[in-house]
């Protein structure tokens, strides 16, 4: 007996002596799942004439059919009650409610908000269709299809987060129209491929609030910047200049797929490295090693940090050297984007770690990509072949095909069979190729040379003669084990079940595995038929898509509670603000950082304290059609989502309280500006030095920050009042003439 | 087991504990800055290897956990360190240097990149420095140098 036939006899004996422990009712089995948001397209696509791709469909109906595919992944929602302008948000999909209460307020033009007229609107593709001043237009749906898929703002607004004025519509010093900042055609089209191009994790990005244009023709305003076309910061946004836009008169090919790419793998980077203490998830150890990037410091006249690359050959650019984050995505980008020059470049072992964990072990190279194409989408093949042989035997299909002959098959097959067989094949092959062409961003080119259209079918065939015979060996059967896993949900039960565990992966292997078994015993067929039936159902339930899937779902549901955690948030900062604020003991936990200002150790220390109660506690507020959020595992996973939300509210809170602060603070100097200076000037016996003029100053500094009383909860004493003491409160005090007429009365006093 | 003996042993327990609490703490270990080079192998023993470093007569010593230390003319100039425990966020540190005239300094790198660029935060008076990116919430360095 084969080693791995032994293993499954074990398995198989094992299953007959173990039964499920009872686990309670899943939540999220209340939760409606949508179909796939790709039978649409692909319907369409197959329907078109030979020789036509992915941007052919580029049209107002296809992003509304797929908007409304996403939309009904919230049906089972409770509606979100509130008003924004004149819409009644009960009354609209969950997600565009959601969507105008989260970003209604940063749309159009900020400087004049009521400059844009959206009475005529009742849906948010045409709130953005109103900035762009074009009534029905694909702007709109790709912008809020891009909210849909993505979960973040694909800006049309004219404010450039951290710009230095604080007008909107003034940028390097100069005044722009709303229209500079909106994205051209072309590129909302870019937009819209990349989001067909783009996955898990890259529409997880729970962090990123936005992705905003800079106007038309600008650079970017910060020196460090210069030169660059993105930028993407760890407080939320992107940053998009010209550069990072521009597409080639095909408009399949251009830059601003890497562009884009490159600086959503910077905020991948960034919320990788969350919890892991470091900054970068490119700085954790394996990264390094990899990538061969060392650190090399020491103290010169300054600190000096370089970072060095053990083999310069493997870079897929010579900015991929300055340092690890910078390697990251220039990385990621290439290997996606140009993936000849990752494979030539990069050392093995790097291109697959990055391959591995980023693009679900897909290369994208010339040589593979057709394999790559056509493994990644083995489940959906399969489930067609089931569903043909299903169809076949069912019924008197009438066509002709040649494309099987009585080789291909063990058993017997009678002619009409056969014909049914091959006629589905061939339809099954069309619509595999419509599918790449829909999805791959080389799908279309790749696949219309004709010699390469033999590679593709030469491929393709031997995965349909397999899958034809097994199905049609085991018949019926495998469609009803089939179905019977789909409708229980075996494989996301599975990985629900894996949460947790440090090795996810395998142990969700091991429980598909074993559901799977569950279901192939009940059907009482020999070992071998058992074996296949597994197997097929193990290959088409891969990890990271169920992963994906599941993940994608319970996002889903948080997105409709985000009201519910905003009030939380706002009760937790309440308790904490409330309770005896100090500054003694140094600040404690990492839940929730600051990335700039200060915080008293109170507050700080409280909100951390605090902050698994509460996201503990939002969770328990969860409720679908009665059902609470009861399983364990489903509470890691909804833990993992909730926890970007609490800590992004609490951040505004912070930033809100923070502006209220530096207001009081500025009316208090405003008020006291002159008794302060008063009150130093009463007595002198703060000075200790009287010669040294900075020693004066800083003596003054210090008795002034002593006599000021305001203490502030978010800003550090010094950074808050520094600037008016020093140019205001100690202001020449050593010229005043209570001063001088003072130093006069010590020196005489000092005379023997 | 009797109560009195059960109450022995508590106290044992938590006397080992507090021992353990206090040895272990939020403590600076004793600094080598100024220390002579054979001192420093004296208290931290061998480095995995000594790099030399574009500076006179400098050379730097480094240690398992990326702990380094530089030394100029065989004396300790500058120690780095990765952050531990709490002090790895910069409000811990901002809290620490609440009351010390702080100085926000660049850091140099020969290739600078275009985003989030290391800064030190340095407080002469404790002769302590931690290096973090612009816009980042955790500190990636801790430098040691000597007071002022």
């Amino acid at each position: 007996m084969k080693k791995n036939e032994f293993f499954f006899a074990i398995l198989t004996l094992a299953l007959y002596g173990c039964s499920d422990p009872q686990r309670p009712a899943r939540f999220i089995s209340a939760w409606d799942s949508p179909e796939s948001t790709q039978a649409v397209l692909e319907r369409k696509i197959a329907s078109l004439p030979t020789g036509q791709c992915l941007k052919d469909l580029y049209s107002v109906e296809t992003l509304q059919a797929e908007i409304h595919l996403e939309e009904k992944k919230y049906q089972a929602a409770r509606p979100i009650e509130g008003q924004w302008k004149h819409l009644d948000l009960a009354r609209l999909p969950i997600p565009q409610a959601n969507f105008l209460n989260a970003h209604g307020n940063k749309v159009g033009d900020l400087a004049y908000p009521g400059r844009t007229d959206y009475s005529s609107c009742k849906d948010v593709p045409c709130v953005f269709n109103q900035v762009y001043g074009r009534p029905d237009h694909v702007a709109g749906y790709v912008h809020y299809l891009w909210y849909l898929k993505f979960g973040h703002l694909l800006s049309a607004d004219n404010l450039v987060p951290g710009q230095n004025s604080k007008v909107p519509g003034v940028y390097n010093g100069k005044n722009f129209s709303l229209a500079s900042y909106l994205y051209s055609d072309d590129e909302l089209y870019g937009f819209w491929r990349l989001s067909h191009m783009l996955e898990s994790p890259f529409t997880e990005l729970a962090y990123l609030d936005e992705i905003q244009r800079l106007p038309r023709g600008e650079n970017f305003e910060q020196k460090e910047l210069q030169g660059t076309c993105g930028a993407a910061s760890s407080d939320g946004y992107i940053v998009l200049g010209d550069g990072c836009l521009t597409l080639n008169q095909n408009r399949d090919q251009g830059h601003l797929y890497q562009g884009i790419l490159h600086e959503l793998a910077h905020q991948l980077d960034f919320e990788e490295g969350k919890g892991s203490g470091h900054f970068y998830r490119s700085h954790q150890k394996d990264y390094l090693e990899v990538s061969g990037m060392y650190l090399e410091e020491y103290q010169a006249k300054s600190l000096v940090q370089t970072w060095k690359i053990l083999n310069k050959d493997n870079l897929v650019s010579e900015y991929a050297s300055v340092t690890p984050e910078e390697n990251f995505a220039e990385t990621v980008a290439y290997l996606r984007m140009s993936p000849e020059n990752a494979l030539l470049n990069l050392s093995e072992k790097h291109f697959e770690f990055v391959s591995e964990k980023y693009f679900n072990n897909a290369s994208f190279s010339y040589s593979d990509q057709f394999s790559d194409w056509q493994n990644k989408r083995y489940a959906d093949l399969t489930k067609w072949v089931v569903k043909a042989v299903l169809e076949c035997r069912q019924t008197s299909d009438a066509r002709t095909s040649n494309f099987f002959t009585a080789a291909d098959f063990k058993t017997s097959v009678g002619p009409g069979l056969m014909n049914c067989y091959g006629a589905y094949a061939e339809e099954i092959g069309a619509r595999l190729l419509s599918m790449v062409k829909l999805k791959e961003p080389e799908g279309c080119v790749a696949t219309l040379e004709r010699s390469r259209k033999l590679t593709w079918n030469s491929l393709l065939r031997p995965k349909l003669v397999s899958l034809f015979k097994k199905n049609h060996t085991l018949g019926l059967l495998t469609f009803n084990f089939y179905d019977a896993l789909v409708k229980s949900r075996a494989a996301r039960d599975a990985y629900l079940i894996c949460q947790g565990e440090i090795a996810a992966e395998t142990c969700f292997d091991e429980e598909v595995r074993k559901k799977a078994l569950e279901q192939a015993l009940v059907l009482k067929l020999s070992h071998a038929e058992i074996k296949d039936l597994v197997d097929l159902y193990i290959s088409v339930n891969d990890f990271s898509k169920i992963q994906s899937q599941t993940r994608a779902t319970y996002q889903s549901y948080v997105l409709t509670r985000s009201e519910d955690i905003k009030k939380t948030s706002e009760a937790l900062w309440g308790r904490c603000k409330g309770t005896n604020p100090n500054d003694d003991l140094p600040p404690k936990g990492q839940h929730f950082t600051l990335t700039d200002g200060y915080l008293i150790s109170s507050i700080y220390s409280c909100l951390n304290q605090q902050f698994k109660d509460t996201v503990a506690l939002v969770i328990d507020g969860f409720s679908l059609e009665g059902l609470k959020v009861e399983a364990n595992d489903e509470r890691i996973i909804f833990e993992k989502i909730v926890t970007p939300y609490l800590q992004k509210n609490l951040k505004e809170i912070y930033r809100r309280e923070q502006t209220a602060e530096l207001l009081s603070a500025t009316e208090f100097m405003r008020i006291n500006s002159g008794k302060l200076r008063e009150r130093l000037q009463v007595d002198f016996g703060w000075t200790g030095e009287v010669v040294d003029l900075k020693k004066l100053q800083s003596d003054c500094r210090n008795r002034s920050l002593a006599l000021i009383n305001f203490s502030p909860a978010y800003h550090l004493k010094k950074d808050l009042f520094g600037p008016f003491i020093s140019g205001s409160v100690c202001w020449k005090i050593q010229e005043s003439e209570r001063f001088q007429r003072w130093l006069r009365s010590s020196e005489l006093a000092l005379k023997p | 087991m009797p109560i009195s003996i059960l109450e022995h042993c508590m106290k044992f327990y938590l006397l080992i504990t507090m021992v353990l609490v206090i040895s272990c703490g939020d403590k600076n270990p004793t600094s080598v800055i100024g220390a002579h080079g054979n001192n420093l192998i004296e208290t931290h023993g061998d480095p995995i290897r000594i790099d030399p470093l574009p500076l006179t007569n400098s050379s730097m010593f480094i240690y398992p956990g990326n702990r380094k230390f530089q030394l100029q003319n065989n004396t300790v100039t500058n120690s780095y360190r990765d952050p531990q425990g709490d002090e790895t966020t910069v409000l811990f540190w901002k809290h620490k240097f609440k009351k010390c005239q702080t100085e926000l300094v660049r850091v140099m790198a020969e290739k600078p990149s275009h985003r989030n660029l290391p800064v030190e935060l340095r407080c002469p008076d404790q002769g302590i420095g931690v290096i973090f990116s612009e816009g980042s919430d955790l500190v990636s360095r801790v430098v040691e140098f000597e007071k002022e």
